[in-house]
């Protein structure tokens, strides 16, 4: 029987390879969760979310915070994050999320099921997740695509672990960015006649039921542990509002939420020159935000116009 | 379907099984190949199979029709049918834009209107590589160098044969039809070689080619901002792009078809390594360059006759050549550059001065050999140039800057990314250049070795197989 004989050592080469691979990923990911999680003293704020949060918040000029936010972030992975410095840093008292007009949109769907975002962000995060997250990933044959891919991704990682003792920082983790984008003029036009054009598909909001999941269970896990939560929505470009579902928006949180502080300060006007493009702020506009954030938390949140600064209960009028 | 896909690692193993289990009964074998082959097809858009089994089926009726009819006269008019149906459709989908496209930049420059528009054809993958193949059946027939199959079954599984359907080897009906006529009997050793061969192709297209495409990509990009020592990296690691992309293709076809009882034609046969262009030729892509000579410079008279004859019949045959690989002016100069290369070596009649393996059973070449070597991969290297650039302007721009040496003696962006995967490939290639493919191991290798070699190497595929990178060659 030469067909039994080799399906049996191709059978017994593949299940092998698989346990081979899957130990060589576990290495990694036991190496990876060793890195130490421990903020610099006197760190009380975590800041959470994706590429608004990054690009918007210099956590150089707010002292006592540090930004773990990374362009394309989806809630699943911040609330992973948030879990893991949580636990190992009893100073945190805050956490800043982003909660931003189309945090919640159906296409958003896509930062956790597909595979465009995953490869950026299962290499990097695999090892937080936990069995309750696998239900994401398991008809997912990108995502097994992309675990194989670890190794060679974090490659430069595993030199830099064998070497010395690691931290958060060596994780590719996230963190402030440092943008010199100059699209808005670009972004805008585009976005206009998007409009003009009715091209824009109905950004059914609420309706990403990972995103949903996971901002539910961060801003639970926030309440267990007695962190005060705030979601922040960074300003952005008029247009960006004209396109969004704001009606959903503020329904969603009103609706899930309502306890949970919200900055809302997409109408901040700001000028042309802050803005990297509609949805981000450039170094300039981040230089200027952070700093406004920083005069307020210095002043307690009083003697500053804090009339964007409100905990909206209700929709904007 | 691509072969390097999670999509491909699960259907080969079901439709091995499946297969496997009919043994025994030929026609359900067959019949379920076909199946397979549609299934194959159909992953990437169902709606093309149309095409596939209008061009098989034509050329089945039409090989029957000469079959059965002793006048040459009926027997010309059979084959035009089945000419005008494969070339008519390649053409069309293939050159029909570009034709329209081209007239309508030379009515303009004369000032004269011109009224047809493109019409943005999605172009059938694989489609050149499946007419050919199926043209060879109705010519071989026609020519009474083999007999019409009257079994639709057999003809329609030769066809549509999914390990090399998409890009070749394109194979002939009297190699390939005789084989789905018999039953065929599971051979260990042969699947072996056959396992190890398709994880050298998806080593040399995933780990290979897949990587120097991101710095050739990035060269070709920006080569007008490149100094030109990167350009001249770049058209390097192109040409082991193109080399490990389409020949890994072949490979995995050929290692494909042996799980399943069947011998494919060989295509590549370790081409940098030849003393000169002739026999670059004959290692390249070796069942198109054989059906081109089978098929058409043979009848146009091949190298006899006098100089002027024999050049005319090279430069058609590379025109065509360049031609055939795609609708673009780059190609058919592509195919020129390569025939002037020729033209020298059939002319003093050195066309055939090394027809066998370079340096048999010794470690390394002698210094005339190397030399030669050298100096016929800087000439490849320099064609292949125009079978990147997306346009002429492109490709002269890209020549000119490497040539005039452009900013000095500057490294440029180039990083060392796949230069060691390169290098690996070159050396065991060259150890292994007197076998049929580079994993040739013999059971006289350890088995404990062996699986550490084949570990090793899927190892570097999953961990640097990025996102199923198609082949280039499928666009042809």
């Amino acid at each position: 029987m030469a067909i039994a004989r080799f399906i049996g050592s191709i059978s017994v080469f593949v299940l092998g390879f698989i346990l081979l691979l899957l130990s060589i990923i576990l290495g990694v990911g036991r190496s990876l969760d060793r890195a130490s999680f421990k903020l610099p003293e006197g760190t009380s704020t975590l800041i959470l979310g994706d590429s608004q949060m990054e690009f918007a918040l210099n956590d150089s000029i707010l002292p006592g915070s540090v930004s773990m936010a990374q362009s394309g972030e989806a809630y699943l992975y911040a609330f992973n994050k948030a879990r893991r410095f949580i636990a190992d840093n009893p100073g945190l008292d805050t956490i800043w999320l982003s909660y931003n007009m189309n945090s919640l949109e159906r296409r958003q769907e896509i930062l956790t099921r597909s595979e465009r975002y995953s490869k950026n962000k299962i290499p990097y995060n695999f090892f937080l997740l936990t069995a309750a997250d696998l239900d994401v990933f398991w008809r997912q044959g990108s995502a097994y695509e992309v675990l194989a891919r670890t190794p060679w991704l974090r490659r430069n990682y595993i030199k830099k672990a064998l070497r010395r003792a690691t931290t958060y920082r060596d994780l590719s983790f996230g963190g402030y960015a440092h943008s010199e984008r100059n699209k808005l003029a670009f972004d805008v036009a585009r976005r206009d006649s998007l409009i003009r054009a009715k091209a824009t598909p109905p950004p059914g909001f609420g309706e990403a039921k990972d995103q949903v999941r996971y901002l539910i269970e961060l801003v639970s896990l926030c309440k267990r542990e007695g962190i005060t939560c705030i979601l922040v929505n960074t300003p952005v470009h008029p247009v960006i509002k004209a396109e969004a579902d704001t009606a959903a928006y503020y329904a969603f949180r009103r609706e899930h939420m309502a306890d949970v502080p919200l900055w809302d300060h997409s109408d901040w006007t700001f000028p042309d020159s802050c803005f990297g493009d509609a949805t981000h702020l450039n170094h300039k506009g981040a230089k200027l935000y952070s700093e406004y954030l920083k005069a307020l938390r210095v002043n307690r949140w009083e003697g500053v116009d804090q009339r964007h600064l409100a905990v909206r209960s209700g929709p904007v009028p | 379907m691509l072969f390097n896909s999670i999509d491909f690692a699960v259907f080969l193993p079901i439709v091995f099984l499946l297969y496997w289990l009919l043994n025994g009964r030929l026609r359900a074998q067959n019949a379920f190949l076909i199946a397979s082959g549609f299934v194959f097809y159909g992953w990437w858009d169902w709606r093309f199979l149309g095409l596939l089994i209008f061009t098989s089926g034509t050329d089945y009726l039409v090989a029957m029709g000469m079959e059965r009819s002793p006048g040459i006269r009926t027997r010309k008019q059979l084959l035009g049918v089945s000419l005008a149906a494969n070339l008519g459709l390649l053409g069309f989908f293939k050159y029909y834009d570009f034709f329209i496209h081209s007239f309508h930049d030379a009515f303009t420059f004369m000032g004269l209107p011109f009224g047809l528009q493109t019409l943005g054809l999605v172009l059938p993958v694989g489609i050149s590589f499946y007419t050919f193949q199926s043209l060879s059946y109705t010519i071989d027939v026609y020519r009474k160098q083999l007999k019409a199959t009257y079994d639709p079954i057999t003809f329609f599984a030769f066809v549509s044969f999914f390990p090399q359907m998409l890009a070749g080897p394109i194979e002939r009906a009297r190699h390939m039809i005789p084989q789905f006529e018999v039953r065929r009997t599971f051979d260990l050793a042969w699947a072996r070689d056959g396992v190890r061969q398709m994880l050298w192709g998806l080593f040399k297209k995933v780990v290979v080619a897949d990587t120097c495409a991101l710095h050739v990509n990035a060269t070709f990009a920006d080569h007008m901002h490149l100094p030109w020592t990167t350009l001249f990296l770049g058209a390097i690691l192109f040409a082991f792009q193109i080399y490990c992309d389409f020949s890994g293709y072949s490979d995995i076809a050929i290692g494909c078809a042996r799980l399943f009882g069947f011998e494919l034609m060989r295509n590549f046969a370790y081409p940098y390594f030849s003393r000169d262009i002739a026999e670059f030729w004959r290692r390249w892509h070796i069942s198109l360059s054989t059906w081109f000579r089978d098929y058409l410079y043979i009848p146009l008279g091949g190298s006899r006759g006098n100089k002027g004859f024999v050049v005319r019949n090279t430069m058609i045959i590379f025109l065509v050549s360049g031609f055939w690989h795609g609708a673009n002016w780059t190609f058919v100069v592509w195919g020129a550059v390569n025939a002037i290369y020729f033209l020298p070596l059939v002319l003093s009649s050195n066309n055939r001065s090394h027809i066998d393996t370079v340096a048999p059973g010794r470690w390394s070449p002698s210094l005339s050999d190397a030399v030669r070597i050298l100096f016929t991969f800087a000439l490849t290297c320099i064609a292949w140039v125009f079978f990147r650039a997306g346009t002429l302007e492109e490709a002269w721009t890209y020549l000119g800057r490497m040539f005039a040496l452009s900013d000095g003696i500057a490294l440029g962006h180039i990083e060392p990314g796949p230069w060691p995967f390169v290098l690996f490939l070159v050396v065991v290639e060259w150890f292994q250049r007197e076998h049929q493919h580079g994993l040739h191991l013999t059971d006289r290798v350890p088995r404990a070795l062996r699986w550490v070699i084949y570990a090793s190497l899927l190892l570097a595929v999953v961990s640097l197989n990025g996102g199923e990178a198609a082949f280039i060659y499928f666009q042809f």
